[in-house]
């Protein structure tokens, strides 16, 4: 017999958490601003608030479904073969996501500390970890995720209350930035950002109960929104307009401002652990739930014989961009753009379509 | 085939990382009815002859097996009397060999239906006896002792045998209450001769020793000889006497060796199981404390006592404990920390996950919090299972201190395990990596003394950490006046010596004393070897990548001790999984008076250690405190009339 894996409320929110807040430790608010100019943060909240509102309406719809993950739900509505078809499109987005993140993370360490390591050298020691927590487990990957996301917060706001001193409001204007049409409309499909809370459309089995779906899920959307919302701002108060355009680690490069006094001037690489390990969490969050999509997919018996070919796969396509901006481009022009519909869209159509077929039987049955 | 089917099982589950079917974790589940009913059943099922591990203390007589058959007690009376009528005749002093004879020719009259068989005990003295001399292997096992005599009956006498091992027993107590008693006694008692029930008589009015057990096969008997008890075999009787004389030399009572506090009971357990048990009933005083033995060792028959609080413990949890200890299958047990690998959840895993504790108040508070204790015989270490990671890094007298002074001390040692941890490997992630974190002015001091040591910082760093370790076991190892002098000798000579030839720097010394120094803040001795043997890893990680590979090693550390469990309960509850009250006691300490529930992760039956206000005297209520004191709440003076107020 086996036994039941089941984590608590704070563990699911806390993946979410860092699934979402993660990219902050990538590119994020340079994209961003990219679109919207000064006005970024505006734009992030906006989104935020929009993702949440999607989030509410999928899980007023996944009520009926409870214990059931995305993929049980299709079988349940379409059959077998839309459970293939979405376990399948989940999975590539997935796949690829875990791909092209492992390399710009790999990439972003080998510039900050290991410049001379070969970026393949550097990319294993990310598999690795990933590796061993796709071994262990969603369990321990939650449970560890409860233990390290507040101190990984708190490295973050330690960050962004060390730079108060560089902080100029004066910066954020012109306060609607590129204008409205562009933080409203145009780029409504940078709502990729939040795309990290389709991980809770598979964590109902673990769960139990709907209403620790809905806890989690409100409180992961909620604390990403607002980390994601703050590092925006604080990167658009403390680096101009023009200059916050041209970092590639937005973060890193406002830390590495911190300097109070003699001593305390070079701890941009103590914020490191924090970063490697956010890294770590998130890539192990993506990879292990490549193998379970899959697994899912095809109704297999178990994951693990799958986390060794998935790594293999995962550690080829990393190295295929050619470069670091290969791979921000990649990530920039594909993730961006489909992530949003696998998942907001996706959930949405078919637990939809669930609650169509639900009303017609209904009424038949009248 | 055996090779094919290891082959196979290990590409399942190293290669293809199958999860084994017919495994069945143990999950401490919250307790219920059902948990009681199991118990009840194990305890009608599998109900062991208890042991008689004890001094002072004896085992429940329904659980030895006396023969109560009347019909086959008559007709050991009348072959006893048929002997005894033989006897008379024949002169007091005659041989046990002449006797023989008749106890053949007694059973050969009764169609040798006495005849023993198996492990039964026989009715005659001279098949007894010789199975008892080739069972310990008499006379080549020199300190078995055979003592024959013959118990007055009348103008008669019956043979009869005692048998224990020099040196176990306490002879003065067989001298007097069992010797004399039966070789005296009897002709003084005229009500001997004509009771009908031999066995009976002897145990009832005749042994004057607080316990003595009667026992119908050699396996029981022999066992009780073997851990210091005496063995009574008399001519005609299909049973034997087993009384518990014990008088061996043991360690009295000391201080612990490897947990001394400053502040605390200074006393700790012994060799010595009884002992062990009563300081822990005498901490307790709670008839409710439930000390279950159990012997493990297919040789050795070592006891074990499995200790909990039954209206406090998890049934499931004691249920657990009692069926792993059981079930091990060893032939000598010699210690606690031969148990402990033996009933451990994850053995490959990198911490201890139970806890070991020479500390009776340390098992006794355990206890109170609904956690079981298991006691080995002639190990000091009584082991507490679960253990959770913060409970391994708390020492005793962080309850006896006032607990912003705990806090104070359970900081230090946290700092102190990152230390012993990390400290080396950062130290080489930042000189090789990341120099730009250290100031400009720490960087030059750093580079000057490194100046002229050939070695790079990793091969220096090992040379020293190796050397240390090596003075550690060699210090333990030394005999002890010598010792101190060890220490000196490594401290200062090679420390010294090493900076003055330039094969290490004097920064690396500071490095490695610290870390030392670290490790030496842990109160468990298991848990120290853990982030000691650990800390190596993190050296070569720091080495190879800098600070990505102590993120990278910290992370799977930190997956493999969050998937850890023990007895069932996470390793890192109660924060992760999160339960309730983690602020308690777990990182730091809550005031005494703000521990109201026992830990949740426990399921104990009885959640609540005290109520909410548990400090009764800070309720001011005016009423009540005029009624005990003659004072009101607000200090208003005696009433009026008050006896107290008119003396």
């Amino acid at each position: 017999m086996k036994n039941k894996i089941t984590f608590g409320t704070w563990e699911a929110s806390s993946v979410l958490i860092n699934a979402i807040c993660a990219k902050m430790f990538l590119n994020h608010p340079r994209s961003i601003i990219e679109d919207s100019g000064t006005a970024a943060w505006m734009q992030v909240l906006y989104l935020g608030i929009l993702a949440f509102l999607v989030l509410a309406v999928i899980l007023k719809l996944y009520r009926n479904y409870e214990g059931m993950d995305l993929l049980t739900v299709s079988e349940t509505i379409g059959g077998a073969g839309l459970r293939i078809f979405v376990g399948l499109f989940i999975f590539s987005i997935l796949l690829f996501s875990t791909s092209v993140i492992l390399r710009e993370y790999a990439e972003n360490v080998k510039v900050i500390s290991l410049p001379s390591s070969p970026i393949s050298f550097v990319t294993l020691f990310f598999l690795a970890g990933i590796f061993a927590a796709a071994y262990f487990g969603i369990e321990a990957i939650t449970r560890f995720h409860a233990i390290v996301v507040p101190f990984a917060s708190l490295a973050y706001l330690l960050i962004a209350v060390a730079v108060i001193p560089f902080v100029d409001i004066k910066r954020l204007t012109p306060i609607l930035g590129n204008g409205l049409s562009s933080i409203f409309w145009e780029n409504t499909f940078r709502i990729s950002i939040y795309a990290p809370i389709i991980y809770l459309f598979f964590m109902p089995p673990f769960l139990d109960d709907h209403r620790k779906v809905k806890t989690a899920g409100f409180w992961g959307m909620g604390i990403g929104i607002f980390f994601l919302t703050l590092s925006t701002l604080v990167y658009s108060c403390v680096i101009p307009y023009p200059a916050s355009m041209e970092s590639f680690l937005p973060t890193y490069q406002i830390a590495r401002m911190i300097n109070y006094g003699r001593f305390f001037q070079r701890v941009e690489s103590l914020f490191l652990f924090a970063w490697a390990l956010s890294a770590l969490m998130h890539l192990s969050v993506l990879f292990y739930f490549s193998a379970y999509v899959f697994q899912q997919t095809f109704r297999l018996k178990y994951y693990r014989p799958l986390v060794f070919p998935l790594s293999i796969l995962v550690f080829s396509l990393s190295l295929y961009p050619e470069n670091l901006m290969s791979s921000i481009r990649l990530e920039v022009m594909y993730y961006a753009y489909t992530a949003w519909i696998a998942a907001f869209a996706l959930p949405l159509i078919v637990l939809t379509a669930g609650w169509i077929v639900k009303k017609r039987k209904v009424e038949k049955g009248r | 085939m055996a090779l094919t089917n290891s082959l196979k099982n290990f590409c399942k589950k190293y290669v293809l990382f199958q999860e084994p079917e017919d495994t069945e974790d143990f999950i401490l589940r919250e307790h219920n009815e059902g948990a009681r009913s199991e118990e009840d059943a194990r305890e009608r099922e599998h109900k062991e002859p208890a042991l008689d591990l004890n001094e002072g203390k004896h085992a429940a007589n329904d659980n030895i097996r006396i023969d109560h058959n009347p019909a086959i007690r008559k007709k050991n009376q009348k072959y006893l009397l048929q002997n005894s009528a033989e006897k008379a005749g024949q002169e007091n002093g005659r041989n046990m060999n002449d006797h023989a004879e008749g106890c053949l020719n007694a059973e050969v009259s009764q169609g040798g239906s006495e005849k023993r068989h198996g492990n039964e005990i026989s009715s005659c003295l001279k098949d007894n006896l010789e199975y008892m001399k080739k069972r310990f292997s008499v006379p080549v096992n020199s300190d078995v002792v055979i003592r024959e005599f013959s118990i007055p009956f009348g103008n008669k006498s019956i043979p009869a045998f005692i048998i224990y091992f020099d040196g176990l027993v306490d002879s003065k107590v067989i001298d007097d209450n069992l010797l004399e008693a039966l070789m005296w006694l009897p002709k003084i008692n005229a009500e001997f001769e004509e009771c009908t029930d031999v066995a009976s008589f002897i145990r009832k009015r005749l042994l004057p020793l607080h316990q003595l057990l009667e026992t119908t096969t050699y396996d029981n008997l022999i066992d009780e000889v073997n851990f210091g008890g005496v063995g009574l075999f008399v001519d005609g009787l299909n049973i034997a006497f087993h009384a518990d004389v014990k008088g061996f030399e043991h360690r009295s009572v000391d201080r612990p060796n490897t947990e001394l506090v400053i502040r605390g009971p200074q006393e700790g357990f012994t060799e010595n199981i009884r002992t062990n048990t009563g300081m822990l009933r005498r901490r307790l005083k709670d008839e409710d404390l439930i000390v279950e033995s159990v012997t493990v060792g297919e040789r050795s028959k070592t006891p074990c006592a499995i200790i909990y609080i039954k209206d406090i413990a998890n049934d499931f949890l004691v249920q657990e404990v009692i069926r792993r200890v059981k079930s091990i299958k060893i032939d000598y047990l010699n210690d606690s920390g031969e148990l402990e690998q033996l009933i451990e959840d994850s053995p490959f895993a990198p911490l201890p996950q139970i806890i070991a504790t020479e500390r009776p108040d340390k098992i006794a508070r355990y206890l109170s919090e609904g956690k079981v204790a298991i006691a080995v015989n002639g190990s000091p270490f009584v082991l507490a299972v679960p253990a959770t990671f913060y409970e391994l890094i708390h020492a005793s007298e962080d309850m006896y201190l006032r607990f912003p002074y705990a806090n104070l001390i359970r900081i230090v040692r946290l700092l102190g395990l990152m230390l012993a941890l990390l400290l080396p490997g950062m130290y080489i992630a930042i000189t090789n990596y990341h120099i730009e974190m250290i100031p400009t002015g720490l960087l030059i001091a750093i580079e000057a003394s490194r100046e002229k040591v050939p070695f790079p910082s990793v091969i220096e760093i090992l040379i020293m950490e190796i050397s240390f370790e090596l003075i550690r076991e060699a210090g333990i190892r030394i005999p002890g006046p010598i010792g101190p002098t060890l220490g000196i000798i490594g401290a200062l000579i090679l420390g010294q010596a090493a900076v003055a030839a330039n094969i290490v720097s004097p920064i690396l010394i500071i490095i490695v004393a610290v870390t030392g120094i670290g490790s030496f803040a842990f109160p468990d001795y298991s848990l120290s070897f853990g982030f000691r043997s650990t800390r190596f890893v993190y050296i070569f990680l720091g080495a190879v990548s800098g600070f990505l590979g102590i993120s990278v090693g910290l992370f799977i550390h930190g997956l493999w001790i969050v998937n850890t469990k023990s007895f069932g309960v996470p390793y890192l509850a109660p924060f992760a999984p999160r339960t309730e009250d983690r602020m308690v006691n777990n990182v730091t300490r809550a005031p005494i008076w703000k521990m109201e529930n026992r830990p949740d992760y426990m399921n104990p039956k009885d959640i609540t250690r005290q109520p909410s206000i548990s400090r009764g005297w800070t309720r001011k209520r005016p009423e009540e405190y005029a009624d005990r004191t003659g004072r009101t709440g607000h200090g208003q003076e005696r009433q009026k009339g008050d006896g107290m107020g008119e003396e």
